[in-house]
Parts: structure tokens; sequence; C-alpha cells
């Protein structure tokens, strides 16, 4: 079920009620009805495909505790690469098979012998790409000694399946969200209404901001050889706005809702279009990802350490890894190799950690030198966001090619100026909010409660009014 | 927890509320078919696609049928081709106790085709439609439709009802277009409606035998609640070039069905020139009128025929 769907809105409020009114008396209840509730959130999707995260989930339990049981180094390797294949060759099964025997075919086929694919239709279990590395960081984790496991299986289990952040993340680490499952959790009005703050922008980012936006970037991407270069860099623009909202609005919604159980999820996006330079872009955008990645492939490779050769190898390795797990189509592979372009550079001149500060953090506007700055990287970020949106590389190519053109000084033809209206206020609350953890959690909070309650109000209608046609989340399909 | 329950309860009333008086507003103006899932359960219904909600008003056919009470419950190519969705709509439309209305079956050969992209057993197209999703087709408001149907932002609710110049339905369903007739204008929307129909011949299949079927299987089941007309209603010369390409058995086919079911067919395609239409295949407001007559006009004397012998 969507997070804006009827459905959710029904289901939210029964769980929320059992949760607090029915299991609050006893942690192992509370922990029972989070893991029967996500599983029934994850059969709205498709129940055939709850077998696959329950296996997961016992094969990470049983490893867990079988590497606290072994000291023997080679016995413990074993265990994770049990831990891993399982993991990742769901994963590579599911979500990868078929992109490797279409190139295997290619590959013959470029070499004069034909030979007949195999391809099976395979469905993506929703969630696969999220919670297989969630639960790998837990084994990963007891591995290197960095965490103990747990014996309490219906604790490991609601943190597997924990419904808010199962589906499209944010990726959680064992350290941070496994041990408040351990504690039973207390009402917190502020908390609760705190979370019910951040979904309501998560909402508004997600069915204002992104929905509209598809509309309009789709019907430019679909139709790209008609539009003029104005239209088509309007058009990338777009995109990068709803990817931008779809993503985070739902990682808001993720993290709102999580604390109207009394759970503290990490933040997953910290406003990376106000970003300045492609470094603190990565540091900002997708940040469990981003970080997932640094701690559990770009560190064990070297990280920064080694040779320039060595850095930029990781780097590489890092960004292509990236762009390949967000899905089976070599346009991934290129939009990760192109921010490894963008990133290179600064990594190998040490300057890629020079903005590690909120931007015009004491002043309410950024100097001119951060304002080019912060535009020229959303400038490259939407560029490399072409190839994220193109079906293939070469459209890719040709709407790029689009845009560099003389028309790109002419005014497009598709120009929605109620969406540029709601874009501009969205980034004007964005930006007043850019010390948070997300735009309005203290925004308004010097107003009285009625004079609160009236904004708030008037979002839910704007979103009422001005949400655009439903779209899925874009992320579920990674 | 209680202060959070009454804020939260207080504040979900007031926006609850304030959503039910929006969707209040919904009318004809809201788009071309909503208000058709608002109107009681009818009597005698016209049914089709845009051809006939654009082309037959009832307002005129009911001078000739006082006591029948017609209703235009015809929707568009897309959504309301002959299938169980629609068949299953109609049915849920007529009021129960019906056995003397009156029935027009529009019938063109889109509404009995299928798209490329169903194979096998795969849905009808338009199950994804409102037909298949609104539960109710006669309740108002229409939250179902609403809510899952509309297509389009709901401050075009309010947006719309303020535009006097904007397409509407009224209550007795007919979908009145208005469009600002100049000749090249007019003729710019034949040439683009030829262009696109052209490129529609690729992505159907052709007549399908599911689709006469169901067809058919609508007709039997309206011949239980009164008299059943099959109604081919007239386009330019283009677009009959156009279909009589996609499907030159078209005529032949009814005809079959006609004589199957022992149910007229009353074609108009002979006279077609005598109209007018605004995009090559969907009448003006004048010309709707003056079909409605003629069809009215036909109707009756094909009644008197029966009456006699």
């Amino acid at each position: 079920m969507l997070f804006n769907s009827i459905d959710f809105a029904i289901f939210l409020p029964i769980v929320f009620i059992l949760y607090w009114f029915v299991t609050q008396w006893n942690l192992k209840l509370q922990n029972i009805l989070i893991v029967v509730a996500s599983y029934v959130f994850y059969s709205w999707w498709d129940w055939r495909f709850l077998s696959l995260i329950i296996f997961s989930t016992l094969v990470d339990y049983l490893v867990g505790l079988q590497l606290k049981a072994f000291d023997d180094l080679l016995k413990r390797k074993l265990l994770l690469w049990i831990s891993i294949i399982v993991n990742i060759g769901f994963l590579g099964f599911f979500k990868y098979y078929n992109f490797f025997v279409a190139n295997f075919v290619d590959a013959f086929t470029f070499f004069g012998n034909e030979i007949q694919p195999n391809t099976l239709s395979i469905i993506l279990p929703v969630g696969i790409s999220f919670y297989t590395f969630q639960t790998l960081s837990y084994t990963i984790d007891i591995y290197k000694r960095k965490l103990e496991p747990t014996s309490n299986f219906i604790a490991f289990a609601a943190f597997v399946s924990f419904f808010p952040q199962l589906v499209a993340g944010p990726i959680e680490r064992a350290t941070n969200l496994l041990p408040q499952f351990y504690k039973k959790r207390e009402f917190n009005y502020h908390k609760a209404v705190d979370g019910l703050r951040q979904i309501l922008w998560g909402l508004f980012k997600k069915v204002v901001i992104a929905d509209n936006c598809a509309q309009y970037s789709s019907l430019i991407f679909d139709n790209y050889t008609e539009h003029s270069a104005s239209t088509l860099l309007l058009g990338a623009v777009f995109f990068a706005f709803q990817i931008y909202g779809d993503f985070s609005g739902y990682s808001d919604i993720a993290i709102g809702t999580s604390r109207l159980f009394g759970f503290n999820l990490k933040q997953n996006f910290a406003f990376p279009y106000f970003s300045r330079d492609i470094a603190e872009f990565w540091r900002r955008w997708h940040i469990s990802l981003s970080t997932w990645f640094r701690d559990y492939v770009y560190i064990p490779l070297g990280g920064s350490r080694g040779s320039k050769w060595n850095q930029a190898r990781n780097v590489f390795i890092i960004f292509l890894v990236s762009g390949f797990w967000h899905g089976a189509n070599w346009t991934f592979i290129v939009w990760g190799g192109l921010n490894a372009l963008y990133f290179l550079p600064l990594l190998l001149l040490n300057r890629n950690r020079i903005y590690t500060d909120i931007v015009a953090e004491h002043t309410m506007l950024p100097n001119l030198r951060e304002f080019f700055s912060m535009l020229a990287t959303f400038f490259l970020s939407t560029l490399a966001w072409v190839f994220f949106r193109a079906e293939t590389i070469s459209k890719a190519f040709d709407y790029l090619n689009g845009i560099f053109d003389w028309s790109l000084f002419s005014i497009p033809e598709i120009r929605p100026s109620f969406l540029i209206i709601l874009i501009v206020f969205f980034l004007v609350v964005e930006w007043s909010g850019r010390r948070q953890l997300y735009a309005i959690e203290k925004l308004w909070l010097k107003y009285p409660k009625p004079i609160r309650f009236a904004i708030y109000y008037v979002i839910v209608m704007v979103i009422f009014l001005y949400g655009g046609k439903e779209q899925e989340f874009i992320y579920f399909q990674f | 927890m209680a202060q959070f329950i009454r804020h939260l309860s207080l504040f979900s009333l007031v926006c609850g509320l304030s959503f039910l008086y929006i969707y209040s507003l919904a009318d004809g103006r809201t788009d071309s078919f909503y208000l058709k899932f608002t109107s009681s359960k009818q009597k005698s219904l016209i049914i089709g696609s845009s051809r006939a909600a654009q082309g037959l008003q009832p307002r005129i056919m009911n001078l000739y049928f006082k006591d029948k009470s017609l209703y235009n419950f015809s929707f568009s190519r897309i959504h309301s081709p002959y299938g169980i969705a629609y068949n299953k709509a109609i049915m849920d439309k007529i009021e129960p106790d019906t056995n003397n209305g009156l029935f027009v079956v529009c019938v063109n050969p889109w509404t009995v085709s299928d798209l490329h992209n169903r194979i096998g057993k795969n849905p009808f197209q338009e199950k994804t439609s409102f037909l298949e999703t609104t539960r109710y087709v006669n309740i108002k408001p229409n939250f179902s439709y609403l809510i899952s149907s509309f297509e389009h932002r709901n401050i075009e609710i309010i947006s719309n009802k303020l535009d006097a110049r904007r397409n509407f339905v009224h209550d007795d369903g007919w979908f009145q277009v208005n469009i600002e007739e100049s000749n090249i204008s007019r003729q710019t929307r034949i040439d683009e409606t030829m262009k696109s129909y052209k490129r529609l011949t690729k992505q159907y299949t052709g007549i399908s035998d599911e689709k006469i079927y169901y067809l058919i299987k609508l007709v039997e089941y309206l011949k239980n609640k009164g008299e059943v007309y099959l109604v081919r209603l007239p386009i330019n010369s283009q677009m009959l070039l156009i279909e009589e390409e996609y499907s030159s058995s078209f005529d032949m086919k009814i005809k079959k069905i006609s004589d199957k079911t022992n149910v007229e067919y009353i074609n108009f395609m002979p006279e077609r020139d005598l109209f007018q239409y605004t995009d090559g295949h969907h009448l003006n407001v004048e010309s709707g009128e003056k079909l409605s007559k003629e069809l009215s006009k036909r109707i009756k004397y094909l009644q008197t025929q029966r009456n006699i012998f």
C-alpha cells in the first residue's frame, strides 16, 4: 500500500491504536504487533514474497548467533559469506538475472553467435534492495564485533520488517534501530506531533511536488525530440524535483511514521539541492545508502588511503555499484559513472570536505559565491539525472544533446505556472528549514498553537487541492 | 495521549469536513463523466462512446418519448467499449423493476475492438477505468469516483465550476461540448483527428469476438427491460473511410447481431453528409439536436410498424 493511499490511511490508525492502547503494557506484545503489522503491510504488495523476507530474517538471525558462538576466523568468514550469498543471491536473482542474460546474449551476438535467451518473467519483490542491505549490515557488524547479536527473534524480525522503512528505506543500521526494540516504547506527545509534522511535509513533497513534476517531466521526456532546448532543460529540472520530492518525501513519511510509534530513524536527506559541490551533495543525498556503501564497500577497499590511483579506483567502484544498485540498466551505471567523474577531481585535489557546514548557516541568504556554487551543483546533478530517467543511454545522450542548442534561450513551450509557483514556495520553505532535520521541523513553533494548526491546515488543503495524479514512489522499483 | 487524540481528531474532523465540502461542489463541469455516476437509477438509457455522449440529447428525445425519461449513459471509446465493466455499470444503472424502458445502443468498430496490449487472458483495458472501479453509479456526491477515478487535481472541481465556457454534462447525461467554431479551427481538428485515428488503427487488433459476445449479452439483457435499438451514428466520409479500412465487415456483423437478437438496427451513415461535425466524428450541438429528432422519429416509426404487424 502506498503511503498516500486510503489503504494506508486506514491501516496506520488501526496499528497505532492497537500499539498504544492494547500492547503498550508489554514489550514483547509491542514487537509482535510491529512484526504482524509489517508482514500485513508487505503482503499488501504481494504476499508471495513474504516468504523471502522471512527466510532472509531467519538466515541472518541464525548467522548472527553462530558468529558469536564461533571464534575461529574461517568459520566466522564462512558464516558471513552464507549471509552475503543468501541476501545478495536473492537480490541478484530477482533484480539482475534478466539483465545479465540479456547482456550475455548481446555479447555473443556481437561476436556473431546467436543464442536463444532464456529470460524469465521475474517480478521484483518490493523493498528487496533495502531490507537485504539492512540485514547484511547486521551480520557484517557482528562479524566485525561492532555489535552483539540478538537472541530475541521477535525484536530482530521487527527490525528487519519494520513497515515504515521496509519498502524504500531509510536503510537502518542495526546499531541504531535494533536496540530500540529492546526497550518498551512510551508515548510522547511532542515526538508524536513531530512525527505527524514530518509526515505532513513528506506528503506535500510527494503528492504536490513529485507527482505534479512527474506529469510534466514525462510529457517532455516521452516526446523529447519535439521540444526546444529550454523545454528539455525544464523537463530535466522537473525530474530533479520529482525524484527529490518522491524519495525524500517517502523518507520523511517513513521517519515521521516511526516517530508515531516511538522510534527514531536516521535522517536520509539533508537538503541536497543546497549543496555547494558534488561531494557535499553526496553527503546529503540518500545518506543511508551512501554511508552503507562507504562503510561496507569503500572503506574495506581502502577508502581514501593509498595511492591516487587506488582512491580513484575505489571512488569509481562505489559510484558504479551505487548506480547498479538502483536498477538493472546501463543508464543507472552511466549515471553512477558520471557522478564519479564529478566527484573525482574534488577527491584527488583534497577538496571533497571543504563544505561540511550548512550553507549560509548564520545568514538569511547565501552570498553570491554560495548561490552560484549551489546553482552549478544543481545543474550538474540535473544533467546526471537525465541518465537516471531515460530509457536507454542513446536516448539520454540525445536528450542532453537537445539541451545544448540555441533554443535554450527561448521560452519553454511547456511552462505550468502553478507548478513553478509551487516549486518556488517549496524551495523557500526548504531553505528556511535547512538547519533542521526536515524543513518544517521547527519552522512555525514560535507561533501560538491555533496559528500553527491553521498553517498545517493550509498545507493539508494544498495537498488535497493540488495533489498530482497518483504516481508510485520511484524508489519502489529499486 | 488523550490530548494527542483530541487534537488529532479535531484537526482531522476539520480537514475531513473541508474535503467533503469540496467534493460536494462537484457537478457537470467537473469532468466529462462524473455527473453520470450521481444521477439516480434510470428506466431508459442511451449507451455508447463519446459520439453518443455528445451526439444524442435526451431532452430532445424525451419530447417524443414522454414516459421513457431517457438518460445518456455514454462515455468514451477508451472507457466504455462493450465488455464486462460497461455491461455491469449499465445493469447497475437500470432500475431493477424496469420492463418497458427504451435503450439506444450505439455501435462503432472501436467499441467492439481490442487493443494490442491485451494478450490471452489479460483483462480488457477498461478493467482499470472508472467503470470497473466506481462501485456505485447513482450516489451524490460520488466519493468513490472522485477519490479513485477523477483524473485531475481537486482544485479543478472549483475552477471548472466557475468557468461558464467549460464543456459540461447536463442533468440528463448529455455531454455538451462548447467549441468556438471557425472553419479553420474545425478543419484543423478534423485533420488532427484523422491522423490520430490512422495511428489508432495500428493499436487495435480488429473486431473482437469477445466484445461482440458482450454486446450480444447486453442486448439480450436489455430486451428483458424494454425495447432495444442498435444505432450507428453518422461520421464524416474521411472517418468512415478509416473505419471501413479498419473493418469492412463491421456493418454486416451488426446486422447479424440485429437479426440474431431480433433488434432493429438503425444506420445513419447514408445520411452522414446532412450533419456537421466538430472533428469529423462528434456531432456539433445543432446537428446533435437534429439527429436526436431524426432518431426519435425513426424509432417512433418502427414502433408503429411493429404495432401494425
